[in-house]
């Protein structure tokens, strides 16, 4: 049970001693081998090793706080490019997908404009395809556009107003709702 | 046989060492970095004699054009690629068919590495580039990709380690330079995941016995422990002098 740096092929112990966590798996002879560069941790309740990968993920993982931008609005579905992550780095741009469940007896919230950024919480993935959620508090529209001109929407008295098409929208907006630099610094984001 | 014996006259010294002074069965000095280009996910840098190749990995990122991606695994995308200067005489930039028939051999070796199950939808970009070419520049590119992608934290079930073995003056050598490939009878790439212990790569231009054959894949085998080792050298040296403040991710 040493801690020594692991790296992709490495013995960490037998199939009898612990079962493969995150980052190792089972090799042809029943021993436990690491997939990664990092150290490996041994859970001795369990009997699980997994291995500290030195490398955080580039790619969203579920519990995930992210900024998106919607990319195409349908009855049921908002696709969306997830474009940063809160606390972590998303080099690439990943696929998500809002899904707005109708409420039964309540006129359904209006969905989003292409173009909009959303803050979200990553609900799923599977096989590639995140699940996004805005049910939660905290979660919402961080910038919006009109449906008719394109223009950004100011909040006002709770909705939100295209100044030149004196247009109201509803949608859920976060608190910080048109803050260019709140949303930039809590995605650690900057302008290109 | 008389080219042969004039090979052994052009390419043995007299106390039966190689003309560069080494044995048969030794490596050109070996160099490895990892982690030296910013811009990449991962990357890595090996030195073999005179042979000098870098290797980048992008990724895992989503596939494009999106309907080349597959549901339950990655796509691994491989480019090796020679620079214009890197041979005495200078090279057409675009991709020959030499350099194209080689990104796919490496891509299936390395295919037989990576868990791609781990990353549907996803596309993992190698490139390999070699700046100066003297032998052996698939086998390096191979082991040089296999740590880029160890640095870019691809779950990958071993490294991967490359070496040719030639046969030169009807003797077989390990890791022939330029001029012991350019006169010798034959040439045998091999690649293995030392852990493993498992042939990723081989190919044979020439012609070998069983045996020669039997006797070069023991060679290499020897040659590739050597290589490792400094593979390993070389990923704790950049996990260590990230810990310290260096650059990189880690």
């Amino acid at each position: 049970m040493k801690r020594d740096l692991a790296f992709p092929g490495k013995r960490l112990c037998v199939i009898e001693e612990f079962l493969p966590g995150r980052y190792a798996f089972i090799s042809q002879g029943g021993e436990v081998v690491s997939s990664v560069i990092g150290y490996p941790v041994y859970d001795t309740k369990q009997h699980v090793v997994s291995v500290s990968s030195m490398r955080p993920s580039l790619k969203p993982v579920v519990g995930d706080v992210v900024l998106c931008e919607v990319r195409e609005v349908q009855d049921r579905v908002v696709l969306c490019d997830i474009i940063a992550k809160e606390g972590g780095e998303v080099k690439y741009r990943w696929n998500g997908a809002i899904v707005t469940t109708p409420r039964s007896g309540k006129a359904s919230l209006p969905a989003f404009t292409i173009g909009d950024l959303v803050v979200a919480v990553v609900k799923s993935e599977s096989f590639g395809m995140y699940e996004l959620t805005i049910d939660e508090k905290g979660l919402g529209v961080v910038l919006a556009f009109c449906d008719y001109c394109g223009r950004n929407l100011i909040y006002r008295r709770g909705s939100l107003v295209c100044n030149k098409c004196r247009v109201a929208f509803r949608r859920k907006t976060v608190s910080y709702y048109g803050n260019r630099e709140a949303i930039l610094s809590r995605f650690g984001l900057q302008l290109s | 046989m008389r080219g042969a014996e004039m090979n052994e006259l052009r390419l043995f010294r007299e106390d039966g060492l190689r003309i560069d002074g080494r044995r048969v069965d030794e490596l050109r000095p070996v160099k490895m970095e990892v982690g030296v280009l910013d811009k990449s996910d991962g990357s890595a840098y090996i030195e073999m004699g005179k042979t000098k190749i870098f290797a980048a990995v992008f990724g895992p990122k989503e596939a494009h054009p999106r309907h080349l991606s597959q549901p339950h695994r990655a796509i691994l995308n491989c480019r090796y690629h020679m620079a214009t200067f890197s041979v005495e005489e200078r090279k057409h930039p675009g991709m020959t068919r030499r350099e194209i028939e080689l990104s796919k051999v490496i891509k299936e070796s390395l295919e037989s590495l990576v868990f791609l199950n781990e990353y549907p939808r996803s596309a993992i970009d190698v490139y390999i580039e070699v700046v100066q070419a003297d032998a052996g520049t698939r086998t390096a590119g191979l082991t040089a990709a296999s740590l880029a992608l160890a640095d870019a934290g691809i779950q990958m079930n071993d490294l991967c380690c490359g070496v040719a073995v030639g046969k030169v003056g009807g003797r077989i050598v390990l890791d022939p330079s330029e001029e012991e490939d350019k006169h010798g009878e034959a040439d045998m790439p091999i690649a293995i995941a030392p852990r493993q212990n498992s042939i990723v790569l081989l190919q044979l231009n020439g012609r070998m016995t069983r045996e020669e054959m039997r006797l070069g894949i023991e060679m290499a085998r020897k040659g590739i422990e050597v290589l490792y080792s400094v593979q390993i050298a070389a990923l704790t040296k950049r996990v260590r002098s990230s810990h310290q403040g260096g650059s990189g991710r880690y």
